[in-house]
């Protein structure tokens, strides 16, 4: 199976199907980050596809500098997010087919209550973080709903590993208790 | 307290959501982004109106040279903002022109870009040359830029933050006037005996109008435009390309003067500097200076594909006591080899490898000059008589000195036929024959090449401390290798190398026709 940098190499030379392998390979990863950052469904929704869109755009000026493609999508819904109504307007007539797709789930009551109960704990879960300066936002959202590395928070933001601690840490002491505990996940990569 | 791993599937698309997702979107995309709106960012163009009469390019000129070692993706281009505002272009070839110019346009810089094929130039009297003065002090005109590698432009202020030391090129907008504006083309070219070659690029700050580009011949120094001399053909060399599913292999070993910075970060943005680099070796540096040595293979097809494989062979310094600071450092490794920036793997022995695929710098002409090569005279005067008609109807019989701009580019194009990936060795024996005429370049005897293979050398100055030597075999002709040498350090100001020192040599260990882009020649050993 092709990689992250085969597929993106594909697409950035014009290969759209590997671009949709890439999408089908993260779009739930970014779907996600978005929906912490804003809780909001059809807000994360709609920034997830302008998130893909956008990296399509700027293929050709865009390289992969790891084996994942995800610091640099989350890197994008980043700029997406912080820029939602500019970034979006590109891409109107995509979105609204992509809103009408909509979900078709096997079992109505359970997914009910299982997608309240979701909506519920984004919302709640999530206000400490969204509540921070923007700097210290950003490398803590990526930290606390993403699977990427300090590194790779740093090359999705385009900064240094350092700076990336130094905001932790000063989220860290403005949130306290509040602040996510991912010390685990993340003490393997100390040793880089 | 926040529950990061809060299972958010339920408000997720499923595996059906994703595909029926995935389907409207190459849709879009693949249709050409219909639904695009028109970009906001404006593509800026040099206004295409007439320039008066000619003018001389008397402003300031340079040569210098590229990072070496630089990323290997195929893009063309990258753009990263830079720490304290502005952005970082790495451009790795200028085939994306206007994509170029829309990236240098947002980030305030109007230009126009050109990219041609081999060989060619652009017709120099369709601007007017200027320069821009930089409010940290100093002047930008012009320069020519080689090598292979990564060009890199710094577009910001340059007023207050010290200008990026990795950048070929910084740029202030608003050093620019409005009639300001900067000229930008080039085309591949070899470098250095590479195998993959590398650009050559011209830069030029431009006032007023700016015509399109008229590509002309460039005027030498392009083995594309290798003349075939009038009543050649006498005896044809035998010199034939791969065959249809063959791959052309080479083998180099390819040794890079570099800085390690031993107080400078180990790793950060692109646009930082890091512990080791070409540039940060200066005046205005304290880099520790170190040969960084890289074993080249490259499976080159029909089409001009090709494969390559780079192993990092050892790290040199030129002083003992570096090489242990370095060591005791943790022995960092070269930026192109550092894990963190690149995909790294490890070869048999465990060093650090890197495999891509590519193509060549002539792309699908790569064997197109063999027929013309194999026209060319096997004698020496005439070889080099073959070449100087080309660049002057006078013909002159006596070389001109290596020194004179006739002789050097004489030299250059003699180099470069010794460069080719297929030549014979009686076409090898007159390049290296003529370029022993030539008065200025000197015969050493009994020197070492870079991999320690005794031969012959021929050395030349060129400028600015800067000089060329080739080490080949006497009895084959053989190349052995060719480097660019720092001839003055502090001419070519590099304090504290010693003269003499290779800012970079390319080492040749073999080369044959191989039946796929997995095997070697059974003689070009490892």
């Amino acid at each position: 199976m092709a990689d992250d940098l085969q597929l993106w190499e594909r697409a950035r030379s014009g290969d759209a199907e590997a671009f949709g392998d890439l999408y089908e390979r993260h779009a739930r990863a970014v779907q996600s980050y978005c929906l912490w950052r804003t809780a909001n469904l059809q807000g994360a929704e709609d920034a997830t596809a302008t998130v893909f869109l956008e990296a399509w755009r700027k293929r050709r000026r865009l390289t992969l500098s790891t084996g994942s493609a995800a610091p640099l999508l989350l890197g994008i819904a980043n700029n997406v997010l912080r820029h939602q109504w500019r970034s979006q307007r590109r891409y109107r007539e995509t979105l609204e087919r992509v809103r009408n797709i909509g979900q078709v789930p096997a079992d109505l009551e359970a997914e009910a209550i299982a997608r309240l109960d979701a909506i519920q704990r984004v919302r709640i879960g999530g206000e400490s973080i969204r509540r921070l300066p923007r700097r210290e936002r950003e490398v803590l959202a990526l930290f606390a709903w993403s699977d990427l590395s300090y590194g790779e928070i740093a090359e999705a933001l385009g900064l240094p590993i350092g700076t990336v601690r130094s905001r932790l840490a000063r989220a860290r002491a403005r949130l306290g208790e509040a602040f996510p505990d991912l010390t685990e996940t993340r003490e393997a990569e100390e040793v880089l | 307290m926040t529950d990061s791993k809060t299972d958010l599937s339920p408000l997720l698309p499923d595996d059906a959501g994703v595909k029926a997702r995935r389907a409207v979107l190459v849709d879009a995309v693949g249709s050409g982004g219909r639904d695009s709106q028109p970009s906001p960012r404006w593509r800026r163009r040099a206004p295409r109106l007439a320039v008066g009469a000619a003018v001389a390019l008397a402003v300031l000129a340079a040569v210098l040279v590229f990072r070496a070692g630089g990323d290997p993706t195929p893009a063309a281009f990258a753009v990263e903002q830079r720490q304290g505002g502005g952005v970082t272009i790495q451009v790795y070839n200028l085939e994306e022109a206007s994509g170029l110019e829309e990236a240098l346009g947002d980030a305030g810089i109007r230009a126009q870009v050109t990219w041609l094929p081999p060989g060619r130039t652009c017709d120099e009297t369709r601007f007017t040359p200027s320069v821009v003065k930089l409010p940290g002090g100093g002047n930008l005109g012009g320069a020519v830029i080689s090598g292979p590698g990564t060009l890199t432009i710094s577009v910001g202020s340059t007023k207050s933050a010290r200008r990026s030391l990795l950048a070929n090129i910084n740029l202030d907008p608003a050093a620019f006037r409005p009639d300001q504006s900067l000229v930008l083309y080039g085309s591949p070219k070899p470098f250095g005996g590479a195998p993959k070659g590398g650009f050559e690029a011209h830069f030029q700050v431009a006032e007023g109008p700016v015509l399109p580009c008229t590509p002309v011949a460039a005027p030498a120094g392009s083995v594309g435009s290798i003349p075939v001399p009038q009543g050649a053909g006498a005896k044809l060399l035998d010199l034939t390309p791969p065959g249809p599913g063959q791959f052309l292999y080479t083998k180099t070993k390819v040794l890079q003067l570099q800085g390690w910075d031993a107080d400078g970060p180990g790793a950060g943005t692109k646009a930082d500097p890091r512990y080791f680099t070409a540039n940060l070796l200066g005046p205005e540096s304290n880099a520790l200076p170190a040969r960084v040595a890289t074993l080249e293979e490259v499976w080159t097809a029909r089409d001009g594909t090709t494969r390559e494989r780079e192993t990092l062979d050892r790290v040199e310094f030129l002083f003992p006591a570096d090489q242990e600071r370095w060591e005791e450092a943790g022995s960092p490794p070269p930026f192109a080899y550092d894990s963190a920036e690149h995909q790294v793997k490890r070869d048999g022995s465990g060093r650090p490898l890197k495999e891509y695929a590519s193509r060549s710098w002539r792309g699908s002409h790569e064997f197109a000059n063999l027929p013309k090569l194999s026209k060319l005279p096997t004698e020496p005067q005439a070889l080099r008589q073959a070449i100087e008609n080309q660049q002057d109807a006078g013909s002159a019989t006596d070389p001109a000195p290596a020194s004179s701009e006739r002789g050097a580019a004489t030299a250059e194009r003699l180099l470069e036929i010794l460069g080719e990936p297929i030549t014979s060795s009686a076409l090898r024996a007159a390049a290296i024959g003529a370029l022993a005429e030539i008065p200025g370049i000197e015969l050493e005897r009994d020197v070492v090449d870079g991999a320690g293979r005794g031969g012959d050398a021929l050395a030349w100055n060129r400028e600015r401390g800067f000089g060329r030597r080739i080490v080949f075999d006497p009895r084959s002709f053989d190349l052995l290798s060719e480097a660019e040498v720092i001839f003055n350090a502090q001419a070519a100001e590099y304090p504290g190398v010693p003269d003499g020192t290779a800012y970079r040599e390319t080492v040749y260990l073999g080369s044959g026709i191989v039946d796929s882009d997995h095997e070697r020649p059974s003689h070009a050993g490892h």
